[in-house]
């Protein structure tokens, strides 16, 4: 009875350290493939379009939303110490610092990450990429690859649309319905947000985020099982995981950015 | 799946988007068109206290931002002679020459916070040698700055020829006693300051003279 508890044990831990190492491996794998896709770059741009252009309606209308939230709850804040003149700033650093890229990668993990792996998964059930490989075709290359490159591109431009449209809905609330001054909601962002310290590490930090979401994807849907409940499972799977992952990553960032 | 065209299109115009927020962010949101660090020099000023200033704080000439903060760092190593609790003279370096007390209540050598001015390039030679450089506080709560009170153009009297012999300069101008300022540039120290106001060293002198009658 404790033996097989035992053998369980280090049957699971066995499989974990498997999955991180042909975690590994595939991400290598893809970064191999990377320069191969200078002469067939339209691959990569119908991946753009299906990662990046269809996220755009979520990412610019929860950015609005939060920009405006921001500028409603800061108002209500500051106006207790008469310093409803720095909301501009409260709005724009909260955005670029954290909520920008942060909230953009947990929905580019819903949106676009489960697609990957749904996508990939069902690939691979229908024995797609068995077949693009007997007919001499690396799946990793024509298929893993554009995507993780789309990804990449199309994370940082998402983060700062997402940033840009919250400073305008902070705009639009706090000077357009709450009577803040417009050029203190301006002028006092632009003295305190700093080209490198915020906005370069928040760009920095949805590089990072993009990575490792469509890491994780493109990683789970070559790694499903090919059920449709094994895909279910690893569509399931990108999106805890990476959700996870880009928080505690936020973290380590954060601390390694603005200090300890 | 749509066709190639179309798909295209729509992948400049996200670029495309996501390229101008960026560039929004870096224009209107950040210090970058108001502050340009490229061009501009470094001015030297001796703080007895300059806790609450940090790098990065603005440094203001007639309200106006003219430059930053650089960097701070402690130096044991400054000779400084005090007079009415404000730093006149100094000198740098161990076995620098004592400096003569002329005019001076005291000559002590104080551990000073030394600080780093980068000032904008279009103020190189502008403002005088002789300017304040004091360590203020932007309304009751804010941030610490350092406002420069420009000084006098030419020096008289015997502080006139402290400063020259200091410097190794023979005094000019008509007057004997008169000396033409320099004016900032790289490399310079700004000799007067005023360091932060702490609360409680206000409170305890306060009490000190009350105590005292």
């Amino acid at each position: 009875m404790i033996v097989n508890a035992i053998q369980d044990l280090g049957h699971k831990g066995l499989e974990f350290f498997q999955r991180l190492g042909r975690g590994h491996l595939i991400f290598i794998q893809i970064l191999a493939g990377l320069p191969g896709l200078v002469p067939r770059f339209g691959l990569v741009i119908q991946q753009v379009f299906s990662v990046g252009v269809l996220s755009m309606v979520i990412i610019l209308v929860s950015g609005l939303f939060v920009g405006m939230v921001l500028g409603l709850q800061g108002y209500n804040t500051l106006v207790d110490f008469g310093a409803e003149e720095s909301l501009g700033v409260v709005v724009s650093l909260s955005l670029v610092r954290e909520l920008g890229p942060v909230v953009t990668a947990l929905l580019f993990a819903g949106r676009a990450g489960s697609a990957l792996t749904a996508e990939i998964g069902l690939m691979k059930a229908t024995e797609q990429l068995s077949a693009m490989e007997m007919m001499a075709v690396d799946p990793v290359r024509r298929v893993l690859a554009p995507r993780f490159l789309a990804g990449f591109i199309s994370m940082p431009l998402l983060a700062a649309i997402f940033s840009a449209v919250g400073v305008l809905g902070g705009y639009f609330v706090g000077v357009g319905l709450l009577g803040v001054d417009e050029g203190a909601y301006w002028s006092q962002m632009q003295a305190k947000v700093d080209l490198y310290d915020d906005i370069y590490n928040g760009v920095i930090k949805s590089l990072v985020f993009g990575v490792v979401v469509t890491w994780i994807a493109l990683f789970e849907g070559s790694d499903a099982i090919p059920t449709s409940e094994g895909v279910s499972r690893a569509t399931t799977r990108t999106v805890v995981h990476s959700s996870l992952a880009v928080l505690s990553l936020d973290f380590i960032l954060t601390a390694l950015m603005f200090g300890a | 799946m749509m066709n190639t065209r179309t798909v295209e299109i729509w992948v400049g115009i996200f670029v495309a988007a996501g390229m101008a927020a960026l560039f929004m962010l870096a224009m209107r949101v950040s210090n970058l068109s108001a502050y340009n660090s490229a061009g501009g020099f470094d001015v030297t000023a001796v703080y007895e206290d300059a806790s609450g200033l940090k790098v990065r704080s603005p440094v203001t000439m007639a309200g106006v931002t003219i430059g930053r903060v650089t960097q701070i760092r402690f130096d044991p190593l400054w000779d400084v002679m005090i007079k009415d609790g404000k730093i006149k003279e100094l000198s740098k370096g161990k076995d620098a020459p004592p400096l003569s007390d002329k005019n001076m209540e005291t000559l002590k050598r104080a551990y000073v916070a030394v600080v780093t001015l980068h000032i904008d390039g279009s103020y190189d030679n502008q403002i005088p040698e002789t300017s304040d450089a004091n360590i203020y506080t932007a309304g009751l709560l804010g941030e610490k700055y350092i406002g420069l009170l420009a000084g006098a153009v030419t020096k008289c009297g015997e502080d006139a020829e402290l400063l020259a012999a200091l410097e190794g300069e023979k005094p000019a101008g008509s007057s004997k006693n008169c000396v033409a300022t320099r004016y900032l540039t790289n490399g310079s120290l700004v000799r007067k300051t005023q360091g932060t106001l702490v609360l409680e060293k206000l409170i305890a002198q306060f009490i000190d003279k009350f105590s005292n009658k």
